[in-house]
């Protein structure tokens, strides 16, 4: 157990460490600024939620729909006010009119406030009966034909087959989701703000590329300490020195969690200090104004609500990060020096990319090809979710993550029982 | 010399040429190989037949007799556009008799007319490559009269403006060079160069590193020889780089020369097919050229860096902590300044040759001052 600590200790005291920490935190700051000029915009969703729930379905929509029509009808007395007409909508005031951005025009600084809550709030107004028609009209079997038919190498009836008996398990959750009124929540409106794959994809995708950097240059410099001194004859000569390995394994991975932990702890408090989520946390992921594209609605396996799906996804990364540990520790039992642990690590991850690329379609394999742990590194913000034709499947996460777990524990086995009982060099 | 020749055999190992070897299979099939098995691509493949019939018909650059005779060739094909429909009902319903009817019929509507859906099955595929065809020469057209109009916007400064101003006096926009064709050299290139630097900083890695491990740094640091080692190192990685970086770009030429694309290496870099404007109208040429010296440029700045990093620290994991943010800001950062915008307009004109100077000089500076300073350290371990 000390020996466990003293390990954990060589790794997390050098100033790699820190440093690192130091530079990926100061990076995501800065991609976070660069995206803080929004808040204002989404303070007004905010309120509106505070004052009328998040819960669209029904009584929620009345509510809403009540208080835009009355703050139009105060918008266009003040109109007609001031410039003898009334509008139909604030978008056709906005559109026709350059009131808002002309210094010199007759609106005081009040009532420019006023329009610009009212621009916000008919965008969320009109968006749910959009919604509510495109979820009703929305088939998953049509949206398989057609990711099927546009594939440049042609599939095979039984990588179709599956993909259909997979689209029609999506079918059953949209009708459920319908039903339960899951895609009627407000949330920051998707094509206007794209917060999800912003918070997912570009915070949190960056924040797993240095976690896995983290993870593979602690485990190397653990696995490989007495290597890169030179006092591995002296011990690796006894039975003990020899199960070393096992207690360097365990350092490695309490380490690189310990990294992870750290640098998601930092990153994401600054993330939920910087953008005011507070009314937001209950709401369902599949509502429909996370889409940022039309016809790429974000639609996932289970009902998570907001602080559930950061939680899975939280859990997610750290398993990750296991498996990546495991890997680099796989690597470090048979190839001695750190520098050629990193490298053949780095070709793993290419490969890994590269692996979908040369499988044909038409075979069973792909989607074996698809279910990588290097591949989820490409978008976390579909994790959970509808997304690739191959890789849409309720358990797509869990077995990816759990059959090279499984994967990774029997390389470790392993190499540890050729470890035993090679020779030194 | 000999040993310059050693540090060589060590940096060359077959192992690490292995590993570069493998970095950039990988590179190249998930980046590259969609420019080289699909060029051209997509619609523009009219305006590349297009772009090449005009460079056979009228050389490299179009003056104004020549422009005159392509616009009478266009109002050829109108013609035979016109009499292809002439009789067809649907077309006559639309109110559609010439090709210029047929662009705008539809532009007071939402989507795309029924009509245009109708044409692409007309007359089978000949009638739809005579569309992409008339479509494209339009686009040429429209580009040759207008395209320097709307980049006046972007144009802040006087000098930028000067230049612009050059660009239409001289009539340099009339040169022909496809945008796709420069994508072709250009995205591939960049993928290539990416590939070169990591390959430049996996080989240089463990130069100083390896020596340290073994503890030879006591044995060598005692004599003026052993002292001497830096220099001979210096060479040994520069000799590698720029062995590694020859031979990826040849690579890259042979893998280029599988497309035809000769008869654009006179249009320059201001043609109205282009997206963009440039300072220095480069023909397509030249400007390989200049992109090759460029890569030549990035690969020894980085190996430099390399050199300097791994002589100040002493353990693998702490060395590839610096170098991957290191890689990871000059394949982002530096890439989209120095190789992307690279000449262009609307940037100031210095920005490249600063970013390039500070670069080599920087790295140059580092590594050969840690040389001088290596004469007289003391040993430590």
């Amino acid at each position: 157990m000390r020996i466990i600590g003293l390990e954990m200790g060589k790794a997390l005291r050098s100033p790699l460490v820190a440093g690192l920490l130091v530079v990926f935190t100061a990076l995501n700051l800065f991609v976070m600024y660069g995206q803080t000029y929004q808040r204002e915009e989404l303070q007004m969703l905010s309120s509106l939620v505070s004052r009328f729930g998040h819960d669209m379905n029904g009584e929620g929509y009345e509510r809403l729909s009540d208080y835009y029509k009355s703050e139009l009808a105060a918008f266009n007395t003040i109109a007609e006010a001031k410039l003898g007409r009334t509008y139909d909508s604030a978008a056709e005031f906005a559109g026709s009119n350059p009131q808002l951005i002309d210094p010199a025009r007759p609106f005081t600084e009040e009532e420019v406030e006023l329009t610009q809550r009212l621009l916000v709030t008919e965008r969320y107004v009109q968006a749910v009966p959009e919604l509510r028609e495109q979820y009703a009209d929305m088939d998953m079997r049509e949206t398989a034909k057609g990711m099927l038919d546009i594939m440049t190498e042609p599939t095979s009836d039984e990588v179709d087959r599956i993909v259909y008996a997979n689209y029609d398990k999506l079918e059953q959750r949209v009708i459920a989701l319908r039903e339960q009124g899951e895609h009627l929540h407000l949330f920051f409106q998707g094509v206007v703000h794209k917060m999800h794959s912003f918070l997912y994809k570009h915070i949190f995708g960056l924040m797993l590329y240095q976690m896995m950097l983290l993870s593979v240059l602690i485990t190397a410099q653990i696995m490989n300490y007495e290597t890169d001194r030179n006092t591995h004859p002296l011990m690796y000569a006894t039975r003990r020195g020899r199960r070393l390995q096992r207690d360097k394994l365990v350092a490695a991975l309490l380490s690189s969690l310990l990294a992870a932990v750290v640098l998601l702890a930092v990153n994401l408090t600054a993330y939920f200090r910087l953008f005011d989520y507070s009314e937001l946390w209950q709401v369902p992921i599949s509502t429909g104004f996370m889409r940022e594209y039309r016809f790429t609605p974000y639609i996932a396996w289970r009902p998570f609500r907001f602080a559930e799906y950061l939680g899975a996804v939280v859990v997610m990364a750290l398993a990750l990060q296991l498996i990546f540990a495991g890997l680099a520790a796989w690597l470090a039992h048979y190839v001695r020096n750190s520098y050629f642990v990193c490298c053949m690590f780095w070709l793993l991850l290419g490969a890994g990319w590269v692996v979908i690329t040369v499988t044909p379609p038409g075979s069973l394999l792909i989607f074996a090809a698809y279910a990588n742990p290097f591949q989820l590194l490409w978008a976390p913000h579909g994790w959970f979710m509808m997304k690739n034709v191959f890789s849409t499947y309720p358990s797509y996460e869990l077995v990816t993550v759990g059959s090279w777990l499984v994967i990774v524990a029997a390389l470790l086995g392993l190499a540890r029982r050729h470890f035993i009982r090679r020779d030194l060099r | 010399m000999r040993v310059i020749g050693y540090e060589l055999r060590k940096l060359l190992h077959w192992k690490k040429l292995l590993i570069v070897g493998a970095i950039w299979l990988i590179i190249y099939q998930l980046f590259m190989s969609f420019y080289f098995e699909y060029f051209p691509n997509g619609s523009a493949v009219y305006e590349f037949d297009a772009a090449v019939e005009m460079v056979s018909d009228y050389g490299p650059k179009l003056d104004d007799e020549e422009l005159k005779q392509f616009v009478a060739a266009f109002e050829a094909w109108q013609q035979v556009f016109a009499e292809r429909i002439k009789d067809d009902a649907r077309f006559r319903e639309a109110g559609v008799t010439t090709f210029d009817e047929y662009v705008h019929h539809d532009s007071q509507l939402d989507q795309p007319s029924e009509l245009r859906d109708y044409a692409q099955h007309f007359g089978g595929g000949a009638f739809r490559d005579l569309l992409g065809e008339l479509y494209a020469k339009r686009y040429i057209l429209e580009r040759m009269a207008h395209s320097v109009d709307t980049d006046w916007l972007g144009m802040h400064s006087a000098v930028q403006q000067q230049a612009l101003q050059r660009v239409v006096e001289e009539q340099q926009y009339r040169t022909i060079l496809p945008q796709q064709v420069m994508d072709y050299f250009q995205m591939t290139h960049k993928y290539t160069t990416a590939a070169i630097l990591i390959g430049v900083v996996v080989l240089t890695m463990p130069i100083h590193i390896g020596d340290r491990r073994r503890g030879m740094l006591q044995v060598q640091y005692t004599s003026r020889l052993g002292r001497r080692l830096y220099w001979r190192k210096l060479s040994a990685a520069l000799i590698g780089t720029a062995a590694w970086t020859t031979l990826a770009l040849g690579v890259l030429f042979a893998l280029l020369a599988q497309h035809d694309i000769s008869m654009f290496m006179q249009g320059t870099l201001n043609s109205a097919l282009m997206a963009g404007n440039y300072w220095l109208n480069l023909t397509l040429a030249q400007y390989m050229v200049l992109a090759v010296g460029c890569t030549y440029a990035l690969a020894f700045g980085i190996c430099f860096l390399t050199l300097w990093l791994s002589r100040m620290t002493e353990s693998y994991p702490v060395l590839i902590g610096m170098l991957v943010p290191l890689l990871f800001i000059v394949l982002t950062v530096g890439f989209n300044a120095l190789l992307d915008r690279l000449l262009s307009l609307y940037d100031p004109w210095w920005r490249s040759a600063v970013g390039y100077a500070l670069l080599s000089l920087g790295a140059i500076a580092l590594a050969i001052g840690r040389g001088w300073r290596e004469q007289r350290l003391d040993i430590r371990a």
